[in-house]
């Protein structure tokens, strides 16, 4: 399954050029520098995406932005990245975001979650476990994509499950930033990372 | 799809979780016990548990996770949780709830216990091996943390004593400074009172008087000097100097009290020995005079010698050796051991017979590891000490015989006569006004007194004076400003300015030169000093 849903996306983007160029970190200026050294710091040399690098020859300032909240929200807090992760391509791939999508997927990979995990979520199963895991994709899924919809019931069953009130918020924080990210990317008519993109293929087993 | 025992999800949210704790254990300033709780709560997210507690060795209840009501922690204390099987129901409130537990043993007789209750199902194996494997990376922060705490005590510990250390070293040199000013003030008056008419048995107590006094500054110098090597605060200098006559000068301050007590005393220079050398004479000097007078000290009958030898090493290198040796009472290998310590005598009761101290020894010591130099000591108790100090020197590269400033300023000391001044004197203080005055009047000057710099510069603008007698400490203004600033007023015309301060440091000396004095006499003042610097300087 999620070797189809990724040959569609190569099939449709991977040859295309994007509009916006990347700007590369040697020949950066010290601004933008010092954001990229921040994220290597943080995610990694794999972690200085496209998506970073477009923002970073256009618009400094809105690359800090949008880093400071990436790494406020989905790298600090009490829940578990794995799972952040998992909520991230869960949303991504509910709005359609090819690039967002194939991106933390990948990170899932780098994280250990293995494809069984990761096709579950793209397929919204439910046998998901533990349960509180499926309880809280589905809760950011709703808050992302329907967020007037989301009840008082499905606030006591998060709690229920046993997340506590700040860990709720930080999940509910976490879908605006996949919404966020995925408006973004969609805008920025990203073409998803070679590196990446090679990653996915030989990693794909089915 | 669920073939394997942890799945992925649990697997990385795990190894997530491990290096979070290994990465806060880092933080010196994060208890174990908040970091805990953090880790706890991403735990959860991997297991589905309801309750998380942590029981340490003295039975102490942490609730780590849920609501840790008093019916939760009375049952759970009233349980024999080191005879459960994993997976046991308990009853709490009525409700059933499945228990497994770790028990994490730290160092000896100390452990904690990690329990987890879980309702409604039973944990399964793929959740056993997580909590085992969290509870091993728990156990690695505790100890972890348990190590820092130490750490960081033993640091503080040493942090105190080092800072306590320091203070009672400054607070020795600053007693010894203010005890130095009024004992030269005695000593001074006595010695004018010496000479005044007086009846045999009234100068006979007047001269223990005096003795008591020197005896007294001696053990002040003593304590000065100590405190001063202590604090790390000895300056070496180098300059080329005759060995015999070092030792010559040694040997005469020490004769008096060998031939009192009866003593032979030999020295003994070896003939392949250089004339000269380059070291810090002063302070060579110095520790030697401790070693011998210890010897004259303890030796009641028998010699006290002191002998010479030295090798070339390596360019210039010169290693000089000197041994001390008396048959005086000797001491023990038990004593030899803490000898170098400070306030130590042989034997704690020869303090009360033989006097001193105890420092002589520790500032010999000091002395001579500034000089990088070796000490030691042989000793069998009731024959005698012998104590060998080894110097690194060097060698004078050519043939030539220093200056000898000191001799020539002798020559002439005799030769001038005292020069007609007009003097005055800036002291605060009362007893020192009077010394200075007396002895001024003896010499046949008259003099003003001022109490202190600003007064000074008043006094000057009044009258001319061609010679000023300057204390250092004094309150308004001090010696160093007053100085500078009577310079920067009357420039060539200005009187001669020399110094007159008990602190006979180095450094102080260099200060007031500095300053721009033109010479310097040290407290306490004798008339001898006095005659040199006031025939030394003309009137202008």
């Amino acid at each position: 399954m999620l070797v189809l849903i990724l040959n569609y996306h190569f099939k449709k983007e991977c040859f295309d050029m994007g509009i916006y160029n990347t700007l590369e970190y040697a020949d950066s200026n010290n601004e933008v520098k010092a954001i990229y050294d921040d994220i290597f710091e943080h995610l990694g040399n794999e972690g200085l995406v496209d998506y970073f690098k477009v923002l970073g020859n256009y618009n400094p300032h809105i690359l800090q932005t949008t880093w400071a909240l990436f790494k406020n929200v989905l790298l600090t807090g009490e829940l578990p990245r794995a799972l952040k992760e998992l909520v991230f391509i869960a949303i991504s791939n509910e709005r359609e975001c090819a690039y967002c999508t194939s991106i933390h997927c990948a990170i899932c990979r780098y994280l250990n979650i293995d494809d069984e995990t990761i096709n579950q979520v793209l397929q919204k199963s439910s046998e998901l476990n533990p349960k509180r895991v499926k309880v809280s994709i589905d809760f950011a899924v709703k808050m992302a994509t329907n967020s007037a919809m989301v009840t008082k019931h499905d606030h006591k069953s998060l709690l229920d499950s046993g997340l506590t009130k700040n860990q709720v918020f930080e999940l509910m924080s976490l879908a605006s930033v996949v919404n966020y990210s995925n408006t973004l990317a969609q805008g920025m008519m990203l073409v998803v990372d070679e590196e990446f993109a090679n990653l996915l293929k030989d990693n794909v087993v089915m | 799809m669920n073939g394997s025992v942890i799945d992925s999800y649990q697997l990385s949210s795990l190894i997530e979780l491990t290096s979070n704790l290994a990465d806060d254990s880092m933080h010196a300033d994060w208890s174990s016990q908040r970091i805990l709780l953090n880790a706890v709560n991403k735990l959860l997210w991997t297991l589905n548990f309801d309750y998380c507690l942590m029981i340490d060795n003295e039975e102490h209840i942490d609730c780590l996770y849920g609501e840790g009501d008093g019916h939760l922690i009375e049952t759970i204390e009233s349980l024999q949780i080191k005879e459960l099987k994993n997976n046991t129901i308990v009853l709490i409130n009525q409700v059933q709830y499945y228990l497994i537990y770790q028990v994490l043993p730290l160092e000896k007789n100390k452990s904690n216990t990690l329990v987890f209750l879980q309702q409604g199902q039973a944990f399964n194996s793929s959740s056993l091996i997580i909590i085992e494997l969290f509870s091993a990376a728990v156990k690695r922060l505790l100890i972890t943390k348990a190590e820092e705490h130490k750490r960081i005590k033993l640091k503080n510990e040493a942090q105190v004593l080092l800072r306590s250390n320091q203070l009672k070293s400054e607070f020795l040199a600053n007693m010894s400074h203010e005890l130095k000013t009024p004992m030269n003030g005695i000593l001074n008056l006595v010695q004018l009172l010496q000479n005044t008419q007086l009846e045999p048995h009234q100068l006979e107590m007047l001269n223990t008087i005096y003795e008591s006094t020197e005896n007294l500054l001696g053990v002040v110098t003593d304590v000065l000097e100590y405190s001063k090597l202590e604090t790390n605060n000895i300056k070496l200098i180098s300059s080329p100097f005759v060995l015999s006559k070092l030792i010559e000068s040694i040997t005469i301050e020490i004769k008096p009290e060998v031939n009192r007590k009866g003593l032979t005393f030999t020295e003994q220079l070896d003939v392949q020995l250089p004339t000269q050398l380059i070291g810090d004479a002063l302070r060579i000097k110095q520790l030697l005079h401790n070693l011998l007078n210890n010897g004259v000290k303890f030796t009641k009958n028998g010699s006290v010698s002191i002998a010479l030898s030295g090798k070339a090493l390596e360019k210039n290198d010169y290693e000089l050796t000197i041994a001390v040796e008396d048959t005086g009472i000797g001491m023990t290998k038990d004593a030899q051991t803490w000898l170098f310590e400070p306030f130590v005598q042989g034997d704690g009761s020869t303090t009360r017979e033989y006097g001193g101290t105890g420092l002589g020894l520790a500032i010999s010591a000091k002395l001579a590891k500034a000089m990088n130099g070796k000490i030691q000591v042989h000793s069998e108790l009731d024959k005698g000490t012998k104590f060998t100090v080894s110097l690194p020197l060097k060698k004078v590269a050519q043939k030539q015989l220093p200056q000898s400033p000191e001799k020539t300023s002798h020559n002439t000391l005799s030769a001038s006569e005292l020069q007609p001044h007009t003097i005055l004197i800036v002291e605060d203080n009362l007893i020192n006004q009077k010394v200075a005055g007396l002895l001024l009047e003896k010499l046949g000057y008259k003099y003003d007194i001022a109490e202190n710099g600003q007064v000074a510069l008043g006094k000057l603008e009044q009258k001319h004076y061609s010679f000023i007698f300057m204390d250092i400490q004094m309150p308004v203004m001090n010696g160093h400003d007053a100085t500078k600033e009577i310079i920067a007023r009357y420039k060539n015309q200005r009187p001669n300015i020399v110094a007159m301060t008990a602190n006979t440091f180095d450094e102080d000396k260099e200060k007031c030169f500095a300053s721009g004095m033109d010479d310097f006499i040290a407290k306490p003042i004798s008339e001898l000093e006095m005659v040199r610097v006031l025939s030394k300087f003309p009137v202008k």
